[in-house]
């Protein structure tokens, strides 16, 4: 996938109208150019892991461990031997994934929740936004581990518990939106030509909302990457040997003093792939508020 | 608002006058059904040819008409997928509904109509948007035609574009329009018979002509005597005062605080149109012995 296609294909999401005016020059494209550029990196890196990884992710070579960067071993092995370019290559089959899935899931939930709740006011209103309000007057990592604790932790547990949390924001973030557009004059001469509610909402009221959850939803990517790579440093997410940044650095960190340089690949990948999504969220919010 | 009550025939305009603040929109909601959730209960019927309207109701329709061009058109859809909305609620769907959009369009005046239909709101003028509201309203075909100053937005000549194509619209189609406008020029212009409304309420109304010549209310001949003249080489004269807030009327004539005509039993005055006129009526009490001008203060 090339970053032109991405770029196009998140263009895609975006409404209409922001695809027929012609593209600004300047900062806000080198934004988002370089952000699309990055994650572009990283999903190449997932899609063509076996291609690029000199080793296997968990082949094991126990004469050659902790052996620092050489011509072998670009980054060096692990304490059981194991290649950790490779092993940073191949956690981007999880960490991505995973993520993505975990800001999806949630993100669609609750911009539909924000749009029922907002269109329609009244006790829809009331009902979803103070479940909601429920939800939001947790402490996120208590419940995040309350839910964890009770369906176990792995992949799966980590998409839900987020998707239990997330959807609050999209809601409140959809529905405020909503408020506002709901207002406008042509979303009245649609209910006044007797257009059914089902086609208002999604052919007038979310066109012009969506943009809102796009945006919040990149930065919603780097969020979750590291909630996900928090989860399994400490030991409640994704778990050996599947290769996993957050759990590169916890298997890095007893050897911070002896061998500072295990713990650097994953973490700058985190951030790297961090910075990536933050760009993108950044440049697409600048197009909206001029 | 109360007590709003006023009759449209098939082929006329009526024109709703009156400051802001004093209704009219507000009645145009109440007629179409969709109040803001903010307003207080309200009561009241809607008949359409006799029979009572929904504005969920497929057989009889009403088409309406914003002021502000820029928020009455969907930025995200070109012009020619908003008018079809409004063919598919009348059942017309496919070829058919394209061909009935572009002839909406010549209906309503504007030129190349086909590269039109592929126009965002963007790429059109604020004229012309008007022009593609109004063949949105006009696609579902509607009976009645409901325009919240539409004109008030646009220049003057293009103001006057519009009042053209809604004159002819009306003659043509037998369209009933009701006109609500800040503008007694404008309203002058258009409409058949006015209702002035103040407060919540219609202080005067029949046919135009009469009314503007000769008022039968002082609030009537006070908004004439406001208006801008070119010619008169004076200041158009206010209204002393301000209008009352809503939940805050005055007793009586909810006019007498401001009216310079007020006598003290003015404030106990109750609120009925009384009949002044061939089709006319005024809430005034004492529309008998004033004598009301329709006022070139310098004549």
């Amino acid at each position: 996938m090339s970053a032109q296609g991405l770029q196009s294909g998140i263009l895609g999401l975006m409404s209409r109208e922001e695809r027929e005016q012609p593209r600004q020059a300047g900062a806000g494209s080198l934004k988002l150019r370089t952000g699309v550029g990055i994650v572009a990196l990283f999903a190449l890196a997932a899609l063509l892991a076996p291609l690029l990884s000199p080793y296997a992710p968990d082949s094991q070579d126990l004469l050659h461990t902790l052996t620092g960067p050489s011509a072998q071993h670009l980054l060096g092995t692990d304490v059981v031997g194991r290649d950790v370019l490779s092993r940073v290559i191949y956690a981007t089959r999880t960490d991505l994934p995973v993520a993505a899935a975990a800001v999806l899931i949630p993100a669609t939930a609750g911009s539909l929740i924000g749009l029922v709740a907002g269109y329609f006011g009244r006790l829809t209103d009331t009902a979803l936004m103070r479940t909601a309000d429920l939800i939001l007057a947790f402490p996120v990592y208590v419940l995040v581990l309350a839910l964890i604790a009770v369906i176990g932790p792995g992949v799966g547990a980590i998409i839900l518990a987020a998707s239990v949390v997330d959807w609050v924001i999209y809601a409140r973030l959809v529905r405020s939106e909503v408020l506002r557009v709901k207002s406008l004059d042509y979303i009245t001469a649609a209910r006044a030509s007797g257009l059914p509610h089902r086609r208002i909402l999604f052919r007038h009221v979310l066109p012009n909302v969506i943009h809102q959850p796009v945006i919040y939803m990149m930065s919603d990517m780097v969020l979750l990457i590291l909630a996900l790579s928090s989860l399994s440093f400490l030991g409640i997410g994704v778990s050996s040997p599947t290769a996993e940044w957050g759990r590169m650095i916890a298997e890095a960190e007893p050897f911070l003093r002896l061998h500072p340089w295990l713990i650097l690949p994953p973490g700058l990948a985190i951030v790297t792939v961090g910075i990536g999504f933050a760009l993108i969220a950044d440049a697409l919010a600048d197009r909206y508020r001029t | 608002m109360d007590g709003v009550s006023f009759e449209v025939r098939g082929g006329e305009c009526f024109g709703l006058a009156g400051e802001s603040g004093a209704g009219k929109s507000l009645t145009l909601r109440a007629v179409i059904g969709l109040l803001p959730p903010s307003t207080s209960l309200a009561r009241g019927t809607v008949l359409l040819r006799g029979e009572p309207y929904h504005a969920r109701s497929r057989a009889q329709r009403m088409g309406m008409v914003f002021q502000e061009p820029k928020t009455s058109l969907n930025p995200l859809m070109r012009a020619g997928e908003m008018i079809r909305e409004g063919l598919r609620v009348h059942g017309v769907r496919g070829a058919h509904a394209k061909r009935s959009a572009i002839a909406l369009l010549q209906e309503v005046g504007i030129e190349d109509p086909e590269l039109r239909l592929r126009s965002f709101p963007h790429q059109l003028s604020g004229g012309q948007r008007q022009r593609v509201a109004i063949a949105m309203a006009l696609a579902a075909e509607p009976a009645v035609l409901l325009c919240d100053e539409p004109t008030t937005a646009l220049d003057v000549p293009v103001q006057e574009r519009i009042l053209q194509l809604l004159d002819r619209l009306r003659i043509e189609r037998g369209l009933a329009i009701v006109f609500v406008s800040h503008d007694l020029a404008v309203i002058g212009r258009i409409a058949q018979r006015i209702g002035v409304m103040y407060a919540g309420r219609i202080l005067e109304c029949g046919p135009a002509t009469e009314v503007l010549a000769r008022p039968c209310h002082p609030y009537t001949e006070r908004l004439l005597a406001s208006l801008p003249r070119i010619d008169a080489g004076m200041p158009a004269r206010g209204i002393l005062g301000e209008p009352p807030s809503p939940g805050r009327w005055p007793s009586g004539c909810r006019f007498h605080p401001r009216c310079a005509h007020a006598k003290p039993d003015c404030s106990q005055a109750p609120y009925v149109l009384m009949d002044c006129g061939p089709d006319r009526q005024s809430a005034c009490i004492y529309w008998r012995e004033l004598e009301l001008t329709a006022q070139r203060e310098c004549a």
